[in-house]
């Protein structure tokens, strides 16, 4: 006589439920939603939009939560204090967290890059080591690690733990990462090395930063004109900096080809008449061609821009010093 | 900060990024600043020695603090700084001479590494005592003995790059540049801390650390002919320790002064990079890793700005480049 009788129990509480998703879907949803807490704050989240992060997750919204979306509720507070430019409070938000959630590795690695991006790197290294102890195979504390020793100048440690990261796969597969590792085995004067890491990057993406990355090896490797070639390429590719310019300009007074150093430099004055590094390209291109009005007017110009540009400036006020100028 | 990790910094931001899973570096510099301090340096460091201002590096003393230096000469030579003449004192000293005998940065942070108490002195329980009870210091033969092995019975003039090292006579107060003779001597007498370590008796004299009256040897490294001198300081922050024996409060005395005097003599030199170490203890040699990384993260942060100062200081020579610019340029002085 039991069976059937839950049987019936069961089929009575499938009519209630659909019986009160006819009555009342508003209720059935809030019904449903109140099992993820932080869904809606995490729709807003993904949406950008911060600011309704922040009121909504407060300490008291927090102090309701159980452990787990306490320690998602935080990240989301601390990540979004970040993305409004509150950094400190960001900072201050992750290190009770990560205090308070000691396990929970998305804290982690959200407070070691927040250390990371506010110039803070010496902490981020701790930070990183202490996830990488309890998690070796952790990827991103991997590249965060390598990026955060890329930036305070160990770079043979950076290059192992960048080595280490891309044994993972979905990292080996990203060009980025690939391009940050050149960096490092660039910065370490390991030129060979470097150009096979960034041909790899060139090779899953061919973008302005792997070309550049390749100028920038070739260049160091003294092999000037392959390196104005693949510089020539990055600033072809799609929304291409005037830096890209001002650079290639430096480069052809380096490879004594001052005419297409002027030419350059006009390209980037017709844009911007008040490029200073574009004039000072000029003038030294003008000064190699024997133009020499010209050569003091541009230098003149260059010097003029102390505030923007201090170090274009006294470097030009120097030489027009030296040319028996001011 | 590399010469080209500045460099890609100067252009990382100049390089179109797609939506990247991992963000950009850091700290792009992609100033117009940036492209010219990188242009205008890889001129200088082309430029052969005689053709650029000669260029000296003065390390201070500080013993386990002044491992930092190794730290500094890593980030220099990777940027290719140009080191023609080198001067140090005490452990400036010992490192400095090292570096002049061609030892890379990698050696020297090797050598830095191992170092202990026991490996330059006669360290050790019944030595202790004797210092503290017998009033006899403690002797650092040994530090000669390891020099030796490490690069030879080597003269100063036997060195790869001219290298001075300084020493204060105790009967007169003298300060005492040595340029010749053998090495490992002079370098042992720049490093003998008083009154712990015994004075080094040589060439009729009575030295002692050369801390004591130059800790940071600029004058020594215009002395060898340097027109531009970078200095590698790493001073003790006195403030923070609170000396509880005799020998702790001479050594807080010798740190008060010797920081007073380093940064008098600082302002001899055209740059200065000060490693965050005033927290470690002259004699923690456990730290010496910690000094080290220090070294490495200051001369990172300074670096762009000493490879300005030094651009700006060698325009004259720079723009005497043999080329079409120097033509064009003797015509417009006339």
């Amino acid at each position: 006589m039991r069976a059937p009788l839950v049987g019936l129990r069961g089929l009575e509480a499938a009519a209630a439920i659909l019986l009160l998703l006819q009555a009342s879907p508003a209720a059935a949803f809030w019904t449903l939603r109140a099992r993820d807490p932080l869904k809606e704050v995490s729709a807003l989240f993904a949406a950008k939009n911060y600011d309704e992060v922040i009121k909504i997750v407060t300490p008291q919204f927090i102090a309701k939560l159980k452990t787990k979306n306490a320690a998602k509720a935080q990240w989301l507070r601390a990540e979004s204090l970040a993305e409004m430019g509150r950094f400190s409070r960001a900072l201050s938000v992750f290190e009770l967290a990560t205090k308070l959630y000691p396990r929970d590795q998305r804290l982690q690695l959200g407070f070691a890059e927040l250390l990371r991006g506010s110039d803070l790197p010496k902490q981020a290294q701790a930070v990183f080591e202490g996830i990488l102890r309890k998690d070796p195979a952790s990827p991103q504390a991997r590249l965060g690690l390598a990026r955060t020793q890329q930036a305070l100048g160990y770079y043979d440690r950076s290059a192992g733990n960048y080595r280490l990261a891309l044994e993972d796969s979905s990292q080996a597969r990203n060009p980025d990462v690939w391009r940050l590792y050149a960096e490092t085995l660039s910065d370490s004067g390991r030129w060979d090395e470097a150009k096979t890491a960034v041909e790899k990057a060139l090779s899953l993406r061919q973008d302005a930063a792997a070309y550049l990355d390749l100028a920038l090896i070739q260049r160091s490797q003294g092999r000037l004109d392959a390196a104005i070639a693949a510089l020539k390429e990055a600033r072809e590719r799609p929304n291409a900096s005037p830096a890209l310019g001002r650079a290639l300009g430096l480069w052809l007074l380096e490879a004594h080809k001052a005419p297409e150093a002027l030419q350059e430099a006009r390209k980037l004055l017709k844009t911007d008449p008040r490029d200073s590094l574009a004039h000072w390209v000029a003038a030294m291109a003008d000064q190699s061609l024997g133009h020499l009005i010209d050569a003091r007017r541009e230098m003149r110009l260059a010097a003029d821009f102390s505030e923007k540009t201090p170090f274009v400036a006294a470097v030009s006020q120097k030489i027009l010093k030296t040319w028996g100028d001011r | 900060m590399s010469a080209f990790h500045r460099r890609r910094s100067a252009f990382a931001a100049a390089a179109a990024f797609a939506a990247m899973a991992v963000s950009a570096p850091a700290q792009p510099d992609m100033s117009s600043d940036g492209l010219l301090r990188d242009h205008l340096w890889s001129q200088l460091t082309a430029l052969p020695k005689g053709r650029r201002p000669v260029v000296g590096l003065a390390l201070s003393g500080g013993a386990a603090r002044a491992a930092a230096h190794t730290g500094v000469l890593t980030v220099l030579t990777r940027a290719r700084f140009p080191i023609d003449v080198v001067a140090g004192t005490s452990m400036g000293a010992i490192i400095g001479a090292l570096y002049a005998a061609g030892d890379p940065p990698r050696r020297l942070r090797k050598i830095m590494r191992s170092i202990t108490p026991e490996i330059g002195t006669n360290w050790g329980a019944m030595s202790l005592l004797r210092l503290v009870l017998g009033q006899k210091p403690l002797t650092n033969r040994k530090t000669e003995e390891a020099l030796i092995r490490e690069f030879g019975p080597r003269r100063f003039e036997e060195l790869a790059k001219p290298f001075a090292c300084v020493a204060m006579d105790l009967d007169s107060g003298e300060k005492i540049v040595f340029r010749d003779g053998p090495v490992s001597r002079a370098v042992r007498a720049s490093s003998s801390l008083p009154g712990i370590i015994e004075p080094v008796e040589y060439r009729q004299r009575f030295l002692v650390d050369g801390g004591v009256i130059d800790d940071v040897p600029v004058d020594a490294a215009k002395l060898l002919g340097a027109q531009w001198v970078l200095a590698s300081v790493t001073l003790s922050d006195f403030t923070r320790s609170r000396p509880r024996t005799a020998l702790q409060g001479l050594q807080q005395v010798l740190d008060i002064r010797g920081s007073i005097l380093a940064r008098e003599q600082s302002r001899e030199a055209n740059f200065v990079i000060e490693p965050a170490v005033g927290a470690i203890p002259f004699y923690d040699t456990s730290k010496i890793p910690e000094a080290i990384d220090a070294g490495i993260v200051a001369a990172q942060q300074r670096l762009p700005a000493a490879e300005e100062r030094l651009i700006l200081s060698s325009l004259p020579w720079l723009l005497k480049t043999p080329g079409p610019s120097t033509a064009a340029a003797e015509i417009v002085r006339k």
